[in-house]
């Protein structure tokens, strides 16, 4: 009898875990769209004046929804 | 200037191209851009682009000269003229819109590279003026520099 209420209890305690961590990993996982740009700095090599100074930037979307571009302002 | 994706798909990649208008940058120069979407953290993220535009011609110490004096003294400034490039740079000619008031002289210092420009006041009554020499060269991207000269000149 006292062995069986051992197995009982870790049953139930195994349960326990098992949907605590099934929740706590469901509710870190977020929704949404996420970006990411690997590099965010670029050095152009000395040019004179007049000469062309453009530069691409690649960008990520690592989340689950679309990821909307509003707006690049600069200064 | 910038040039942008507008949508991304999850998992998908899109670019963002800056262009800088080197004509308005001198020497070295740092530029920011700032990326604003609908990033779930609602973070922007900042660009950051740095370089060094170079004049094909600058004047030394700068494109202007002040000619302060009294009539009929030697009142006299000078700049150099330096050629930024590799190959030589020649002076074709030189225009004055004063000339009235202002005579120049140019010798080479280091020949194709380096030319030193004189600007002598030979005002005949006192008075101030605002002068311009344009000098032409056979560099197609710089065919003509301007060189403004303040006069200031007082009666002895």
């Amino acid at each position: 009898m006292k062995r069986g209420n051992q197995i009982i209890s870790a049953t139930i305690t195994s349960f326990f875990l098992s949907f605590l961590s099934y929740t706590t990993s469901y509710s870190a996982r977020e929704e949404g769209p996420a970006i990411h740009i690997e590099q965010t700095e670029h050095t152009f090599p000395t040019i004179f004046e007049g000469e062309e100074l453009a530069h691409t930037f690649t960008l990520y979307n690592r989340g689950t929804a679309d990821l909307h571009i509003r707006r690049v302002t600069h200064s | 200037m910038a040039r942008y994706v507008r949508v991304i798909p999850p998992g998908g990649r899109g670019e963002i191209t800056l262009t800088i208008d080197s004509n308005t940058v001198r020497g070295e120069f740092e530029k920011k851009a700032v990326v604003w979407s609908d990033d779930r953290s609602g973070m922007s993220v900042e660009l950051h682009l740095r370089g060094q535009v170079k004049p094909h011609v600058s004047f030394d110490p700068g494109g202007f000269i002040s000619l302060w004096g009294a009539k009929g003294e030697a009142v006299r400034g000078r700049v150099e003229i330096i050629n930024e490039h590799e190959t030589p740079l020649k002076v074709i000619g030189v225009d004055n819109d004063l000339p009235d008031r202002v005579t120049w002289r140019l010798e080479e210092v280091r020949p194709g590279f380096v030319y030193g420009l004189e600007v002598e006041d030979i005002s005949e009554k006192a008075g101030d003026y605002t002068a311009h020499l344009t000098i032409r060269t056979d560099n197609p991207k710089k065919p003509r520099l301007t060189l403004t000269v303040r006069g200031e000149i007082k009666e002895k």
